[in-house]
């Protein structure tokens, strides 16, 4: 009998025994999470200042950020000193010094989004109002209620500009419904051109009077590439805009190269350099595949971001590049465009971020 | 004929006619459903929106919709209450979806209609009835079998991948856990079976919660064919 009662209890040892190893062994088998940099990174500049220049020689200050999606998108904390190296094209870097800092406190603020529709060009094009309108809704959602924001549509010649609403609003989610019909109905071959200078002309005019906070931000989410009215003094415009402080952003969802009129995106360039604004696009390569439904994780992340660079306090990274040509290059009153890349790796993979910037040489 | 008399006989266990109290289980295989929304976008949690539309009754199959009756009978008038486990579809009702996997969205409910009806002709072989009444629509399950809550494998990047399933799940508990529907219908009885057509629409909000800046579910209309069969739960004395 007490045989049996051992060989009993035996039985249930080892099957409960069994039973614990397959468990241990299903887990231990559990595959970790393949971490795309993509999916967790977005690197961007802040802005840039010529520090310095010859005619060859350029000392720049650009003061940048990568995010981390897995630490509450906060700055990188590891040292990326040796996982920086500066772009060959065009002229050569190294950089002087890298460090980080903590952005000056400016405070609430008021900002416009403006944005245009229908396409002029195909090539590259084909995500961007999927991307541009979750983009400018999480901005304007994330901003409010404490800063005051608004919505402004580039038009043509007749109505160069259409401002959203009752302008601006400390409730970012009134813009909802009109910045879907916006998006829904953007993404057509448009035959006409654009009035973005008048358009930027008369959101800045609106901000200058109207906005309740003298730190000033314009985000421009421009879809053509082509057709501009080319109706205003450009200069005029500069001026209005780095006269009244306000800073001009430029959020480029589409490849660069896909400008083609260089008269216009020449000055968005001088006063994105020249205002110190944010210059972001994807550091990505741009023929990523998106599924149905899928986004760029790092657009949202920006977008989610930006509030906090306007506010400032904001930590990111301070580095000082000197750009040589064996070429006279660096003209006074010209803008440049030069990049630097940032080797990030996962658990999964190594990727090399692309951190393309503008500098203005006074 | 002969055939159908004695399966009628075999489900209603002999002895359903003179029954005044009755009970039985419930199938509903079809339905009609048509979701219309009260703004034109329906924004989501992601910053991301979709066109609320369709606004047009669409068709389905609803294999696992089914429950149990209980009815009291009387020559013209009867009474009648159901526990149900119904799908509610929603195919097309978001025509920015693209392809075949994405355009529908469903989740089941526990229902507890409770009707009133007339017998037309209660001396026939076929009865036909009309009837009314209320149907509390309780809890909203992910019924994962045929539903949207499927994933596919992204080659390209060797993970599961799930297509649009967060905005469906958001969709779903969109809807409140409980609300009314008013219904009415039409059907007929063949000795212990009955096949009925009934139409329903929400009378309270559909809305677990109303939101300003998004379309929030305006109207529900459903119809749905139903077929029950008597089983015997107490005869008369």
């Amino acid at each position: 009998m007490i045989d049996r009662q051992k060989k009993y209890y035996k039985f249930r040892i080892s099957i409960i025994a069994y039973a614990v190893i397959t468990f241990l062994l299903f887990h231990s088998c559990k595959k970790d999470e393949q971490r795309e940099v993509e999916n967790y990174y977005s690197a961007g500049v802040i802005n840039s200042q010529v520090l310095s220049n010859t005619s060859t020689s350029a000392k720049i200050k650009l003061r940048f950020f990568i995010w981390d999606k897995s630490i509450n998108n906060g700055l990188i904390p590891f040292d990326i000193k040796d996982r920086i190296s500066g772009s060959e094209y065009n002229y050569s870097g190294v950089f002087d010094s890298l460090k980080r800092i903590t952005t000056a406190f400016e405070g609430n603020y008021s900002a416009a989004v403006l944005i245009s529709n229908g396409l002029d060009v195909d090539e590259g094009m084909e995500d961007y109002f999927e991307i541009a309108e979750p983009f400018a809704r999480k901005f304007l959602h994330n901003s409010t209620p404490d800063n005051e924001v608004m919505l402004a549509k580039a038009g043509n010649k007749t109505k160069p500009v259409e401002i959203i609403g009752n302008g601006f609003s400390k409730d970012g989610s009134l813009f909802d419904q009109e910045l879907a019909t916006i998006c829904k109905n953007g993404n057509y071959m448009a035959n006409d051109s654009l009035s973005l200078l008048k358009a930027m002309d008369s959101v800045l005019n609106y901000m200058i009077e109207r906005s309740e906070f003298t730190n000033r931000h314009l985000v421009l989410l421009i879809s053509r590439r082509v057709n501009f009215y080319q109706d205003m003094n450009m200069t005029n415009l500069m001026n209005k805009a780095l006269h009244n402080g306000i800073n001009c952003h430029i959020i480029e969802i589409c490849p660069y190269y896909y400008w083609k009129n260089n008269g216009i995106y020449d000055f968005l360039k001088k006063l994105n350099a020249r205002s110190y604004g944010i210059y972001y696009t994807q550091p990505y390569n741009f023929y990523y595949q998106y599924e149905d439904g899928e986004l760029p994780m790092d657009m949202l992340q920006v977008a989610g971001k930006l509030p906090d660079i306007f506010i400032g306090g904001t930590d990111c990274f301070e580095i000082q590049w000197s750009l040589t040509t064996p070429y006279s290059t660096f003209y006074s009153g010209k803008t440049f465009r030069w990049d630097f890349d940032v080797t990030l790796s996962t658990n999964f993979e190594s990727d090399e971020l692309n951190l393309p910037f503008f500098f203005y040489i006074n | 004929m002969k055939k159908l008399l004695i399966i009628s006989l075999i489900l209603t266990g002999f002895s359903a006619a003179a029954q005044k109290f009755e009970g039985g289980f419930l199938y509903s295989p079809a339905m009609l459903s048509k979701l219309t929304y009260d703004k034109q976008y329906i924004i989501f949690e992601d910053y991301t929106s979709l066109t609320a539309g369709g606004n047009e009754f669409h068709p389905y199959i609803s294999p696992l919709s089914t429950g149990v009756f209980f009815r009291y009978r009387m020559p013209h008038v009867f009474y009648r209450a159901e526990i149900d486990f119904f799908e509610n579809k929603f195919r097309r009702s978001i025509p920015d979806w693209k392809t075949t996997r994405d355009k529908y969205f469903n989740y089941s409910a526990i229902e507890i209609p409770i009707m009133a009806g007339y017998t037309i002709n209660p001396g026939s072989m076929f009865k036909f009835h009309i009837f009314g009444g209320l149907n509390n629509k309780v809890g909203r399950f992910r019924t994962v079998f045929f539903s949207t809550l499927t994933y596919t494998i992204n080659d390209s990047k060797s993970y599961e991948y799930y297509s649009d399933l967060p905005k469906k799940l958001e969709l779903i508990d969109r809807f409140s856990l409980y609300y009314l529907n008013a219904l009415g219908g039409i059907g007929f009885s063949f000795y212990g079976m009955t096949v009925d057509l009934r139409a329903e629409k929400n009378i309270t909000g559909l809305n677990h919660e109303l939101l300003t800046n998004s379309a929030n579910y305006k109207d529900l209309i459903t119809v749905r064919l139903c077929i029950s069969g008597v089983i015997n739960i107490k005869k008369k004395k």
